[in-house]
């Protein structure tokens, strides 16, 4: 077996969150795709935040929006953003462009 | 194959109606498009805007009275208790259900291969897939036994097959049609999406469709699309609009066909007064699999609920535990155990701050930075997907392969933004090709003209 | 010689708040009713249901948070505890995990003696699971993991009913402090109207977790939590049982494992349940169908204004501006609507101390016979007032008021029995020395003691005044006609 990113022993007490059984054959084949995904998804975990470093035509905007990368955890602004828009906790209609 | 649309329905007798979708149906049964079929009854009142007009549903939108198994063995059985939102607006408004369409199971996959009831057929080539997960609902369209078809779109299920079977796949702002009733995949990437042969149809379906279902708190109303009657397309101007566009790609990864056809289309926009500027979209090489990471991390949780004790599949055991233990393994399928166990690997207290936190932060800065983007440039033009339509077992193995189908469209559902697919040309094999626009947040309307006008150039 | 040990505990408290419908859907929130007649498809986890956020659970959860005096997230939201169990129809549980409502609380509570600061972790909505109904003896089995044996059932109908949790921090050191706060904690529910706090009924849920330590500067670093606590009695049995059995592991050098325990009530033992934390993974994560919650200063200075009646405020009040003593201030206050009572009577009578004797004796004696409270009280404050001031001022005595007492409770009016009936005091000095001097006649060999030097006699005469006069007579005077009498 190839070397992969994850190992049995981890995949089976993930299996066991997750509240499934797979046979011996099954498991070798999991840890396998997981492995391969895993180095897919080691992109998002690898990547530098300062990757918005955008194209010249929209340097202006990217700058604006560009954060400092050392100072970013995982703050309330940060998840204000992953959330509809609301507004005293009604979800509220997303800007409509042109609106503004 | 003689397609439908609402225009044609609405014009022609009930009887012939029955007749077309009937025939439709009987000639296209090899290809595995309906898991099953209700059998349509016209009615002779006029009902509304949709009246008589036959409509299928995806496997996981729910249809009161009606089995929704959304293509696993998990709900084979499992008959809906109540309807979806969007579906109850549909038949207010006088459209006909004519069945449930495969997919892949709970919506996991770009090739309906996943389904637990077999793989369905691209209606223009039976050799290839019709793209998935929605591959039925767009196969349904294809043969002509319904006028639109209800699809789900949680990275591009909606849009990607509608450009492997030639039509028009339209995903809207997360938010537009309500989720009620929408067997949920990742809860905050899902839209029901609709797929048809013209754009006029899939505007007039979303303004019946749109409306703030209070049983979905992210749902809203768009009264632009709600208010729409006829589309006039004259006075939209291709002249003044800003696209923005993708100057090269990856030539391994993404076909020459696909780059031809997208190269062309942007030289006719252009000719036609567009403003093509490069933007290079950012992060969307990285959009795969941030899309992996947030869709299996909600997915392992949403999917929990299937457990053997409510409703659903049971598999007998010893214990509580085993019993839940062989009932999840069984029910479902190889994909969807292998997101699940992704899912639950990039939440799992020690690797959720490295992945899906990550993930979480890096979204909300793109939805910033497109906001950014969208307030400067129109739409944005890119292909649906990298390569034409695949064969049946080309992919089914790799999935690493399988989930780069999704490079062009994750973007939309990762933003929020809404996108339509439309055909444009074929491939030197002769099978359809797709390409997307995307608009801002809440631009649908604007963009489903805009799309309209470009389309009407096209022909 | 053997170190000192300290227990430190804390606490969990989950409480039902009553409200309308449940959290998340339009299903009444009832106790007692059929199994599974209060259900919908939300709360029984079918596909495709989203949960739809009851806005009134907020406006508890607030007044709760702003009674501890916790501070607010003003951005507030829900998250997804994941964990698979049968009475969980989703296999998670919609909870507030990364921005509970309130946080960093300060509590202050009374006991009958003293007052008590304790900090609060914080508090959250979260809703409560289904119930698993057992063949068996449910209270055994409740707890055991996977214990969906064959013949249990599920009951949904408490599936989705709005639970405000608070955690205190771990600065309690015995089980009187512990019952202190649990009876304060309640009464501030009570009192804000967010629940009835029935523990036989589950509304109150109590978890606590108890360690020993030699330094209190030090916390533990293991902890025993105990589940399955259903009164205020077995919550102090529990915790002085567990106290000793970790005492006595202290003593011989153990360190006590880190698990949850439960209590059984008729053994009087806590017992084992799981060893803790062995794969208790939740993978807490934002709700994503549930957008987040924005509140504005202004939202929470409006109710922070509007912050109903809180138990703590009453005995500040009692105690401060109407100098009762502690103890009669803690029971006067255990009810709010007692509490509103006697503020409305204070407002006619300054005899406060008298007020709270009748208060929290005779009238909610009689109340609870009749299965009334303060609310509905048909003695209207000012009238109570009106009697209290009679009696200290002699012109009624307090065990006519108690004769009197059931009927007034009844709605009878007491002008009218002044006027009608013979209630009042007899103080008139003439009536009064025609009965003496008719008991005195009818009494000669007493007579005759008394004026042989028996003076303690005088006590007879009395109560034959009393038995004359249906207790009516006044006292005072009476007692100054005999002597006047038997003098001459």
């Amino acid at each position: 077996m190839k070397n992969s990113k994850i190992t049995k022993k981890e995949i089976k007490r993930i299996l066991d969150l997750a509240k499934i059984t797979v046979q011996p054959e099954e498991l070798t084949k999991l840890t396998e795709d997981l492995g391969d995904i895993i180095v897919e998804i080691d992109k998002i975990k690898n990547l530098s935040e300062d990757f918005l470093v955008g194209n010249v035509i929209f340097q202006q905007v990217n700058n604006q929006f560009s954060l400092t990368s050392k100072k970013m955890t995982y703050s309330l602004e940060r998840i204000k953003e992953n959330f509809p828009v609301t507004e005293g906790g009604d979800p509220v209609i997303p800007p409509i462009k042109g609106d503004k | 194959m003689k397609k439908l649309t609402i225009a044609d329905t609405l014009n022609s007798p009930a009887e012939q109606i029955k007749n077309k979708v009937k025939s439709a149906i009987n000639n296209s049964k090899g290809l595995n498009i309906f898991l099953e079929t209700y059998g349509v009854k016209p009615s002779k009142a006029k009902k509304g805007r949709l009246n008589n007009v036959p409509f299928s549903l995806k496997d996981n939108i729910l249809l009161e009275g009606k089995i929704s198994s959304c293509g696993s063995r998990m709900l084979e059985d499992f008959v809906s208790p109540y309807s979806a939102f969007v579906v109850e607006k549909l038949l207010a408004a006088g459209a006909l259900p004519v069945g449930r369409t495969n997919m892949d199971e709970f919506a996991m996959g770009s090739s309906t291969e996943n389904s637990a009831f077999g793989p369905t057929k691209n209606p223009l080539n039976s050799e290839y897939v019709p793209g998935g997960s929605s591959g039925g609902a767009a196969a349904s369209v294809a043969v002509g036994s319904c006028a639109f078809a209800l699809g789900s779109d949680t990275g591009g299920s909606v849009r990607q097959p509608a450009a492997f079977c030639g039509l028009y796949g339209f995903k809207p702002t997360y938010g537009v049609f309500s989720r009620r009733g929408l067997v949920s995949f990742c809860s905050s990437f899902d839209q029901i999406g609709v797929i048809a042969n013209n754009i006029d149809d899939i505007i007039t379906v979303s303004s019946v469709m749109n409306e703030k279902d209070p049983f979905d708190l992210t749902s809203y109303a768009d009264r632009d699309l709600q208010d729409i009657d006829q589309v006039n397309y004259d006075n939209v101007d291709l002249r003044g609009k800003i696209v923005g566009i993708m100057s090269g790609f990856d030539p391994i990864s993404v076909s020459d066909d696909i780059q031809s056809r997208y190269l062309e289309l942007i030289e006719k926009m252009s000719d036609l007064g567009a403003e093509m500027v490069n933007i290079s979209p950012p992060f969307l090489e990285n959009s795969v699999p941030l899309y992996q990471i947030l869709s299996t991390a909600e997915a392992s949780s949403n999917l929990s609920r299937y457990d053997g004790i409510k409703y659903g599949l049971r598999k007998e055991g010893k214990t509580l535990d085993s019993m839940r233990r062989s009932t999840r393994s069984f029910g479902f399928g190889e994909e969807v155990k292998r997101r699940i166990i992704l899912g639950t690997y990039v939440t799992a207290s020690e690797y959720s701050e490295q992945y899906y936190k990550k993930a979480l932060k890096i979204r909300g800065l793109m939805r910033k930075n497109y906001e950014a983007f969208f307030s400067t440039i129109n739409y944005i033009l890119l292909p649906t997907t990298p390569t034409p339509p695949f064969r049946l077992g080309e992919k089914i193995n790799d999935p690493v392969s399988m989930y780069f189908s999704d490079v062009f469209t994750a973007i939309a559902n990762i933003l929020g933004t809404p996108a339509i697919t439309m055909p444009c040309g074929e491939s030197s094999d002769g099978l359809p090709i797709g390409i997307q626009l995307m608009g801002g947040i809440g631009s649908d309307l604007d963009l489903l003209k805009f799309a309209g006008k470009v389309a009407g150039e096209l022909k | 010689m053997k170190k000192d040990v300290f227990p430190v505990l804390g606490v969990e408290v989950h409480i039902q708040v009553k409200s309308d419908r449940k959290i998340f859907c339009n299903c009444k929130n009832t106790f007692g009713a059929a199994p599974n007649s209060h259900i919908c498809p939300i709360c029984t986890g079918q596909p495709g249901t989203l949960p739809v956020f009851n806005r009134n659970i907020l406006t508890s959860a607030l007044n709760l948070s702003l009674a501890l005096n916790c501070r607010t997230n003003l951005f507030t939201g829900f998250d997804r505890k994941n964990y698979f169990y049968p009475d969980t129809p989703k296999n998670y549980q919609i909870t507030q995990n990364e921005f509970p409502i309130g946080y960093d609380g300060n509590f202050f509570f009374f006991s009958p003696e003293n007052t008590y600061s304790l900090g609060i972790t914080r508090v959250h909505m979260e809703e409560d699971s289904a119930k698993l109904v057992h063949k068996e003896d449910s209270a055994k089995l409740v707890h055991k993991e996977d214990s969906l044996e064959k013949g249990s059932t599920i009951d949904y109908n408490r599936s989705g009913i709005p639970l405000l949790e608070v955690v205190t921090e771990p600065e309690f050191h015995d089980s009187d402090s512990v019952v202190y706060f649990l009876e304060f904690l309640k009464r501030t529910a009570q009192y804000l109207g967010i629940s009835e706090c029935n523990m036989e009924e589950g509304s109150l849920r109590v978890d606590t977790n108890i360690s020993l330590t030699h330094d209190l500067a030090i916390l533990p670093d293991y902890r025993v939590e105990i589940k399955n606590l259903n009164t205020f009695s077995g919550i102090r049995s529990a915790i002085e049982y567990e106290i000793e059995r970790q005492r006595v592991l202290f003593d011989r050098d153990l360190v006590p494992e880190s698990e949850t325990r439960n209590w059984d009530s008729k053994a009087k033992v806590t017992r084992t349940m799981r060893k803790k934390e062995s794969f208790n993974d939740y993978r807490y994560f934002p709700e994503p169908d549930i957008p987040p919650i924005l509140l504005s200063e202004k939202n929470l200075f409006a109710l922070k204004d509007d912050l109903p009646l809180t138990p703590g405020f009453a005995m500040n009040q009692l105690t401060f501006n109407f100098r009762l003593r502690k103890e009669d201030a803690y029971v006067l206050s255990s009810e709010k609507a007692m509490y509103l009572y006697f503020i409305e009577a204070s407002k006619y009578c300054v005899q406060y101390e008298q007020m709270v004797n009748w208060i929290t004796g005779d009238v909610i004696h009689y109340l609870r016979e009749r299965g009334e409270g303060f609310e509905d009280c048909k003695l209207p404050p000012k009238v109570f007032a009106d009697i209290v001031k009679r009696i200290g001022t002699g012109k009624l005595t307090g065990k006519i008021f108690k004769s009197i007492l059931g009927r007034l409770l009844s709605g009878e009016d007491f002008n009218e029995m002044l006027e009608n009936e013979n209630i009042s005091v007899i103080s008139d000095r003439d009536e009064l020395k025609e009965i003496a001097e008719k008991i005195l006649s009818e009494n000669p060999a007493q007579v005759k003691l008394y004026i042989g030097g028996k003076t303690g006699l005088i006590g007879f005469f009395m109560g034959m005044m009393m038995k004359v006069t249906d207790g009516r007579c006044d006292p005072k005077l009476s007692q100054q006609i005999f002597e006047e009498l038997l003098d001459k």
